[in-house]
Order: structure tokens, then C-alpha cells, then sequence
């Protein structure tokens, strides 16, 4: 059926695409091309640019670097942006939230001075996102992590370097997972073949190698609740955005670094993930469309569940804390929603979709966690802010945090994920200015060369008063 | 001899191309933004064919994956020129004045990646079906699912601001 918006949509492309005037060249002409063997396209090979000089090709760079300064001056001087760059530390601790772990109500402005966890790490982390556009290298996106004071701000440099340009030619950093008790992160790399993983301790900044043998591209997928083995997912080529490889899972002992392959299981699609049980013992995996199978950690099949058509268990995330639940989500073409699978496969017949979970095409949610057996915390993807929601699955709602997302979006928040373990014990507040670590190197740099600068300018001009200011004859205006 | 072997294969090759030059023409312009090289990549495409036909069975299925590839492969290549002129590209375009939803769904198609791009034109200009929209990107119906999902919430956003 065709909704209203699919036909405005198909209007407003043939609005588009029929405009163009489209002369097709002759096929002779097409068959002289091939039979010449030369290169197909002509105007492909140099000055195809309309109206483009060699010099024309300076231009991206000259932008890209335009771009950068002009968004390092937004972030200085419009607070509004969502940008900003603030002193070395946070001064202001802000209300004490104890040792619970704590969600701060405003997540502050995205900073592009934001030290790395390589040489200042934060300690354990509650959450793990990414934030910011137009790829890492040349534009803003960063790959971050909050502290569990919920104030403490690190990027995980170690992602963002291990990143690739992906088919939509953006620079995309590493996959990473957050562990359980929110103190280390996998680090891997699905779009290429890479010989190991990485585990980066958030408490001390160094990373643990596990090696991959044969290399391989990999996608971390799931920790156990103890941190002691993450699922992960293997493929033999690169893993390019919506390759329909399969790949093969196995489970990595973190402890001995031990990789335990789950002999023929396979996950039925890429958005589809692997889930932990909350004792550890089970694993939930999409192996086809409409089915999870249960499995042990050897990958022995237990039982096997029906999925409501069009849903996906998309967030590893989604068993519930009392083992019962598994929270699915429909991919559909212009709307989310969530539903409840009994994963003891007991129960059937639970409404669908789950009351008051739906949402608009416009507003992509995640589930992040449970807070208990009734309740979840969902990302919400909103057009102004990101917003964690906290929704009891009578369809009570309540917001519990926000992340603003700056003017056009340019610090969009993506892929947060919060640290399985501290979910349930989560508080939220105002807890006081961030803190981003000390200032990177080359922002330190650069501050050094312009106080230079100002200082060699200053002391140019006043020896130049000196030396001018009481001998000076002035030209005699007459009079 | 050269008749008689490439005589069965010319009435098929004219065919598809006429029937299916310009769609793609328009296919790639909305994928990657620029008229110029939608036109050299189409025609690259099927010289290709020309030059490849014994092995290609499904010409329709095989001139849209290309297509498609191609025109990933050249934003790759144009990396720095997309990330600041794809707008302006579209903007700029020398076309009709467009009514408020063509803006808009123009404004919407900017915002999109490129993969996004050609899934949208596959669906609702071509109205392809699931299975066959996921033939020309070489992935899942699943996927395809997915990327319509997430076009639509951008398209949406943009046409209830028209």
C-alpha cells in the first residue's frame, strides 16, 4: 500500500530526476567505443569537472581545511553550536553523586579538545557513543566515552584511528563495545582484515592485542556480564557497510585470550546481533529471519524461537534482567517499534507491537539497557536532541538525559551504548563542569605559536616606539 | 563471422538500451549529485557490457549493480568534492524550478549518503521491489529494509518541513 509520504516522495523524485535533460549518445557511437578499447569514459579522464581548473583540485583540501577553521571559530565563539572548548579541566565538580554511576541530565557540548584515553584515561565508563559529522579525519565525529561520574569526557582515539573510509566514502572509526563494568572497551575492525583485536583498559590507557589467526575483518558483538568473554563475529574479507557475507561467530576468552569458535552458527543478517543471557549461559542468535536460536557457550541449540515478522534483535542489550524477555525491534520502512519475546519460549501471544513503543519513522530508538524486569532505557534519536528514556513497558515514559546535537546537527549523537553492568544502579543529576583532560598536543602547540606570535608583535611595536617616539620630528604641516 | 556471433545479442543490447539508458542516467545523478558524470559512468557501463555480453545473463540486474558500484567507486575517488559540493551540486543544477516537495525531497537526498540515495530512487522511482533493489547493491533484503527505514525518517523530516 502506499502511504501519503511514499507518494509526495515519488512526486519530489520525479521533481528531481525528469528535470535532467538526458541526450543518450548513439549506439554506434557506443559500439565504436568498445570496439576501440579505449577508456570508456573520456570526460572521466581529466577536466570532466564542469568549468574545474587543474588548479581546481586544491580546492577540496583548501575547504576541508576552511571547514575545520571555520568550525574551531564557531566553537570558540557560538556556544550554541553544541561545540565547545573549554579549559583543561572541569573546575566545578558539581553535585556529588557518589559511587553510583551517574548519567549527567545534559551531556555537555561535543569539544574538539577532548583528550584521548591513550594519555589520559578516564577510569571506568558509563557510556560509550559517537558524536559529531562528516567523518573523523577531516570533520568533527569523535568516538567518546563518559565516565562513571558522569562528567569525565575521553576520546577513544584508538577507535577513531583504527577507522577506514567506508563505502559511502566517510571515514568511519573502529567498531568498539563497551565491557559490562564500563572499565575496558573492544576495539575491532569489520571493514578490513586486520590480525588482532584490541582491549583498551579505560582505567590505565594501554591496550591488550589478541591476535586473529588467520586475519581477519572483526565485529565485536557481545560481552558476557562478568567481562570475562566477548562474542565476537569473523569474516574472511572485508566487511563492507551491507556486504551479504556470512561470517562465523566464535567467543573470546579475555582471561587466557582463548578463542572458542560456536561450530556452524551463523547470524542471518548484519544488523542483527548476538545476545548474552544475564547468567552468562546462553546465547541468543538471529540465525534467520523470524528465528533465534538459544544456544550454549559450545553452541549447542537448547530451543529455538519465533520472532513477530519484520522485527530484528538488534542491541545486545536486549535480554531482560530476569532472564525472561528478549526486547526485539521492527526494522520497518517508515516506523520502530518493540516487542517481547519470551526467550524461556513458554509464552506466546504477547501484543504486538508492545503498547506506547512505538515511534515515528523520524525518531530511531535503541534499547540501551534494562533497569529492571518492567522497565527499559531506551536512545532516542530525536531531530533537536539525543534523548536516554526511561519507559516502563506500560508505555510510562520519562526522560532521563539529554544530548544536544548543535545547529544542522554537526555534533549528531550515534552508537551510544551504556555499560551493561551499571544500568540498573544509574543516577541522574547535574554533575558540575566537564572534565576533558588536558589539552592536546597540537592545540597546545598551536596556543604556543599564537602567544608567540602576539608576544614578538608586542615587542616589535613598543622597541619601535622606543626608538621612534623621542626623536621624532614630525613633518611640518606649516601653519 | 563477427556478425553471426554478435547478430542475436545486438536487437537485445538495443533494446535495454533504450529502455534503460536514461533511468540509469537518472539513477546515478541522484546517487552522486553530478550530471556530467552520471552520463560517463552509465555510458561506461554499458560499453562494458558490450565488451563483457557472453557473460552477462541478467543485463537489467547486472547495468544496475554497476551502476551503482561505479558510482561508489567515484565518490571513493571524490572524496573532498563530495563532502563539500554535493548541495551545491543539486542546487545549482540548471534545472526547471521545482515545486516545494521536489525541494524538498532534493534538500532530503543531500542529507542522505549515497547508498541511501540509490535505494530510494530504486524504490520509489523505479518502484523495484525488496528483492530486486537488493540484487543491484549486493546485499540482503533485510539490509535494504534498513536503509529505506532510515532514508524515509530523513525524507519524512524534510517533507513535514515543506
Amino acid at each position: 500500500m502506499t502511504t501519503d509520504l511514499e507518494r509526495r516522495i515519488g512526486e519530489g523524485l520525479r521533481g528531481v530526476a525528469d528535470g535532467l535533460t538526458v541526450v543518450p549518445p548513439t549506439v554506434d557511437e557506443l559500439r565504436a567505443r568498445a570496439n576501440r578499447g579505449a577508456p570508456a569514459s573520456r570526460r572521466l579522464r581529466g577536466g570532466w569537472w564542469p568549468g574545474r581548473s587543474l588548479s581546481g583540485r586544491w580546492a577540496g583540501p583548501v575547504l576541508a581545511a576552511l571547514a575545520v577553521s571555520t568550525v574551531l571559530g564557531l566553537a570558540t565563539v557560538a556556544p550554541g553550536t553544541g561545540l565547545r572548548l573549554p579549559g583543561p579541566g572541569g573546575a566545578n565538580p558539581g553535585v556529588a553523586t557518589g559511587d553510583a554511576p551517574a548519567l549527567p541530565s545534559r551531556f555537555a557540548g561535543m569539544s574538539l579538545l577532548t583528550a584521548p584515553v591513550s594519555t589520559s584515561p578516564p577510569g571506568p565508563a558509563v557510556a560509550l557513543y559517537r558524536q559529531g559529522s562528516l567523518g573523523t579525519r577531516l570533520g568533527t565525529s569523535q568516538t567518546l566515552v563518559l565516565g562513571v561520574d558522569g562528567r569525565t569526557y575521553r576520546r577513544l582515539d584508538l577507535a577513531e584511528e583504527r577507522g577506514v573510509t567506508g563505502p559511502d566514502g566517510e571515514w568511519h572509526a573502529a567498531e568498539s563495545l563497551l565491557g559490562p563494568d564500563g572499565g575496558q572497551v573492544a576495539v575491532a575492525d569489520p571493514a578490513r582484515l586486520t590480525d588482532h583485536l584490541d582491549l583498551v583498559d579505560l582505567r590505565t590507557g594501554q591496550v591488550r592485542e589478541f591476535p586473529l589467526v588467520p586475519p581477519a575483518a572483526a565485529f565485536p558483538l557481545s560481552w558476557t556480564p562478568d567481562g570475562t568473554r566477548l562474542v565476537v563475529e569473523l569474516r574472511d574479507r572485508p566487511w563492507a557497510e551491507e556486504s551479504a557475507t556470512d561470517g562465523r561467530l566464535v567467543v573470546l576468552d579475555v582471561g587466557t585470550g582463548q578463542m572458542t569458535p560456536l561450530p556452524r552458527v551463523a547470524k542471518a543478517d548484519m544488523f542483527d546481533t548476538v545476545v548474552v543471557s544475564p547468567d552468562g549461559a546462553l546465547l541468543a542468535v538471529p540465525v534467520q529471519a523470524g528465528r533465534i536460536d538459544i544456544l550454549d557457550l559450545a553452541g549447542v541449540r537448547l530451543r529455538t524461537l519465533t520472532v513477530p515478522e519484520g522485527y530484528h534483535l538488534d542491541s545486545n542489550a536486549a535480554w531482560s534482567p530476569d532472564g525472561r524477555w528478549l526486547m526485539v525491534r521492527r526494522l520497518d520502512v517508515a516506523q520502530d517499534a518493540l516487542a517481547l519475546v519470551d526467550a524461556t519460549g513458554a509464552t506466546t501471544g504477547i501484543p504486538v507491537p508492545l503498547p506506547g513503543f512505538q515511534t515515528g519513522g523520524a525518531h530511531r530508538t535503541t534499547l540501551l539497557g534494562w533497569t529492571g524486569p518492567d522497565a527499559v532505557l531506551l536512545g532516542v534519536e530525536g531531530r533537536k536532541d539525543y534523548e536516554i528514556v526511561r519507559r516502563s513497558l506500560d508505555g510510562t515514559t520519562r526522560v532521563l538525559s539529554r544530548a544536544g546535537q548543535g545547529i544542522g546537527q554537526v555534533a549528531r549523537v550515534d552508537d551510544l551504548r551504556l555499560a551493561g553492568g551499571l544500568v540498573t544502579d544509574l543516577r541522574t543529576g547535574d554533575p558540575g563542569d566537564p572534565d576533558r583532560g588536558p589539552w592536546p598536543r597540537w592545540w597546545r602547540v598551536l596556543v604556543a605559536a599564537g602567544a608567540g606570535l602576539v608576544a614578538w608583535s608586542l615587542f616589535r611595536w613598543v622597541r619601535r616606539r622606543r626608538t621612534t617616539v623621542p626623536g621624532t620630528v614630525r613633518p611640518d604641516t606649516g601653519g | 563471422m563477427l556478425v553471426q556471433t554478435s547478430a542475436p545479442v545486438e536487437p537485445t543490447f538495443d533494446a535495454v538500451y533504450a529502455a534503460h539508458y536514461v533511468p540509469l542516467v537518472r539513477l546515478a545523478y541522484v546517487t552522486i549529485g553530478s550530471r556530467t558524470a552520471a552520463e560517463d559512468l552509465v555510458q561506461d557501463v554499458f560499453i562494458e557490457w558490450l565488451r563483457r555480453r557472453d557473460d552477462v545473463r541478467q543485463p537489467v540486474a547486472y547495468l544496475r549493480r554497476a551502476v551503482v558500484s561505479r558510482c561508489h567507486s567515484w565518490l571513493r575517488r571524490r572524496i573532498l568534492e563530495r563532502r563539500h559540493d554535493d548541495s551545491r551540486r543539486w542546487a545549482a543544477s540548471a534545472l526547471p524550478p521545482p515545486d516545494g516537495t521536489t525541494t524538498a525531497v532534493r534538500a532530503a537526498l543531500a542529507r542522505l549518503r549515497p547508498r541511501q540515495r540509490s535505494v530510494v530512487f530504486l524504490r520509489y522511482y523505479l518502484d523495484l521491489p525488496i528483492d530486486e533493489i537488493a540484487a543491484a547493491l549486493d546485499c540482503r533484503p533485510g539490509t535494504v529494509k534498513s536503509l529505506l527505514h532510515r532514508s524515509l525518517a530523513v525524507l519524512q523530516e524534510q517533507l513535514n518541513d515543506d
